[in-house]
């Protein structure tokens, strides 16, 4: 099969199949803390595409090519937050200057993505698990677009809830986390999707 | 003036604190290096035990070089049976991790069985539910590992491919005719 | 400063119970959904998260002087990471299985809410020893959560609970309840589980709150409506009291 079969594969895989938030439980309390509106929960998907991509393009060569070279791959962890976090603030730095506007709708989202798991732990898991650099950019693209279309999709079902006739006791987070746990056993039926291929 | 000064200071408890963080976890590495080896080692000898039966008497491993995925070869030898018996490392990765194994073959090259070191696939359960155990618990354990249909076609497939070629290998070794 | 009686007991119980960092703030939830499928595990990740909170919490509190105030952050996350590398590594030495059933988990532990929260919020503003005692009971706190999880998903999960898979030191034991294998409800094993669990949890919590507050309210009302009947009562008795004189 050639490497962008694999690619579009392993984007669809790690988005949908084996989603970020919902099988993998990575970001959770971003998805629980943003996603009372839908503008709000789409500006953070969009600021965790970004950081993550670009997080997997600087960490992933920083392993390969330094840090394994030197013999020190045990330090990864600590390089790779001091990573996200510079990286963090020099995005916020860069569009602050060149899109004032852009900086206004994401700008506070982007101290929370410093301690957002999914972007350390799709990082993490690259290395950990060895993969190539086409298939951690993939899997980097893949799981934050997972994390975009969930937190949206979620957010939409929320802002119905909040007018929904629940029960007292159910109101706000309880009901949201049994709406996610039926949102994951949807998502269980996409298991073996490509089992024939 | 004053500002520079406060940036310097500023670096340099920055670069203090990561100095002394590196330092603490060399120090820990060193601590814990030894033992993870040995945790490597009880692993990998586990698996022979897995694959044979009972606790053979493994030799030291020597590296197989220009293989995809096949890369170190032990012999084994166990009371009661004759001929030595050769076994394999063998290690690969797809898109979705990591795979190491051993793959262990009797006298006559036949494929005796396997044991996984370490799975690091995002689909690892799939895989040792529909695949592994079943070849595990086949009687013709040849015929089970042709059968990569499982609901993780691409782990499976990539360790059909592992044994194939530690097969090859095998046979290039030890030639019976 | 002289310290108040007691405060030392007050200051670890709040992180069990009013500041559950779990239950209470709902911090840390991504481990808090991914290690509960056994109880076993659960313990396991509350020990190490524990043990990285204590020791990031003292060390914090020691420089907090010495941190200038613009780099207060990444200094944090350094140590914490620090903590987590060293504290993975002798997991991965001494307790292998417990490494390799969190696996990316216990590097998660530093992008963690909690201990950064506690760094910042408590540590930096305290001393060495009322940031020990917060960091246990934060820990503890959080360790006992996960375990009321953990107790739900393995119990409605497997239909009973097994030990000695992870802490292989303790001997192999399985306590199945006999015949619940038939009525075990997998569901609950999986990720889907997971969020039900946590939120039946909240449910309840906020069921007990709720009730409370009702309660108080309840009694309030009652002692305003007893204030107004025995103020009428009174005016009427001095009325009375009045008509009588004349």
């Amino acid at each position: 099969m050639s490497d962008f079969v694999t690619f579009i594969l392993a984007i669809i895989s790690a988005m949908l199949i084996d989603n970020v938030v919902l099988s993998r439980f990575y970001g959770i309390c971003p998805f629980l803390g943003v996603s009372k509106k839908v503008k709000s929960s789409l500006g953070m998907g969009i600021a965790v595409v970004f950081v993550i991509l670009v997080a997997t393009c600087v960490c992933w060569p920083l392993y390969t090519y330094i840090l394994e070279p030197a013999g020190i791959p045990f330090m990864d962890t600590v390089a790779y937050i001091l990573v996200i976090a510079s990286l963090v603030q020099l995005v916020g730095l860069f569009i602050k200057k060149y899109s004032p506007s852009l900086y206004k709708s994401l700008g506070i989202y982007l101290p929370l993505i410093t301690t957002n798991c999914a972007v350390l732990g799709v990082v993490q898991t690259n290395t950990d698990t060895g993969l190539r650099f086409i298939d951690a950019l993939a899997n980097g693209l893949g799981t934050s677009i997972g994390f975009l279309v969930i937190i949206v999709v979620f957010s939409c079902i929320r802002t119905r809830l909040e007018s929904a006739n629940t029960p007292k006791a159910f109101k706000g987070l309880p009901i949201a986390l049994i709406t996610a746990a039926i949102m994951a056993i949807a998502l269980m039926g996409l298991q073996g999707l490509f089992a024939g291929i | 003036m004053a500002n520079t000064k406060r940036y310097v200071i500023t670096a340099i408890t920055l670069g203090l604190i990561c100095a002394a963080s590196g330092a603490l976890i060399g120090v820990t590495n060193a601590i814990t290096a030894k033992r993870i080896d040995q945790n490597e080692k009880d692993n990998i000898q586990r698996g022979f035990a897995e694959i044979y039966g009972q606790n053979p008497v493994v030799s030291d491993p020597k590296p197989i070089e220009g293989k995809d995925y096949t890369n170190q070869v032990y012999t084994v030898e166990i009371e009661g049976v004759e001929g030595v018996q050769y076994a394999f490392r063998a290690d690969g990765s797809n898109m979705y991790g990591k795979i190491s194994m051993l793959v262990g073959f009797d006298s006559l090259n036949q494929f005796k069985g396997m044991s996984i070191i370490a799975n690091t696939q995002t689909y690892a359960s799939t895989l040792n539910q529909n695949y592994i155990d079943k070849i595990k618990t086949a009687e013709n354990k040849s015929e089970k590992i042709e059968d990569v249909k499982c609901g993780a076609t691409y782990g499976a497939t990539l360790i059909r491919d592992m044994i194939h070629e530690a097969q090859e290998v095998a046979k290039q070794i030890n030639p019976k005719e | 400063m002289k310290r108040e009686k007691g405060q030392t007991k007050k200051n670890f119980l709040k992180g069990i119970i009013q500041e559950n960092p779990l239950l209470v703030s709902i911090l840390g939830t991504c481990p808090a959904l991914a290690t509960t499928k056994s109880l076993e595990a659960a313990i396991g990740m509350g020990i190490l998260f524990t043990i990285v909170l204590l020791c990031s919490n003292v060390l914090v509190s020691l420089l907090r002087k010495l941190i200038p105030d613009e780099i207060r952050t990444p200094a944090y996350i350094v140590i914490i990471a620090t903590f987590v590398t060293m504290v993975k590594m002798f997991a991965n030495a001494f307790l292998p299985e417990l490494y390799s059933t969190l696996g990316v988990f216990i590097s998660l532990i530093v992008v963690n809410c909690i201990v950064l929260g506690r760094a910042e919020a408590y540590a930096s503003k305290n001393t060495v020893f009322d940031s020990f005692i917060d960091g246990l009971g934060m820990g503890v706190g959080y360790t006992m959560a996960l375990c009321i999880m953990a107790f739900f998903r393995e119990l409605i999960g497997t239909g009973g609970f097994t030990f000695g898979q992870i802490f292989t030191f303790i001997p192999y034991t399985a306590l199945i309840i006999p015949g619940a294998e038939n009525f075990k409800i997998s569901v609950f094993q999986n990720p889907a589980g997971a969020f039900i669990v946590f939120g039946l949890i909240l449910a309840v919590m906020a069921f007990y709150k709720n009730r409370k507050a009702e309660m108080k309210a309840w009694e309030i009302k009652q002692a305003k409506l007893k204030a107004a009947e025995d103020a009428k009562k009174k005016l009427e008795a001095q009325k009375a009291n009045v008509g009588g004189q004349q």
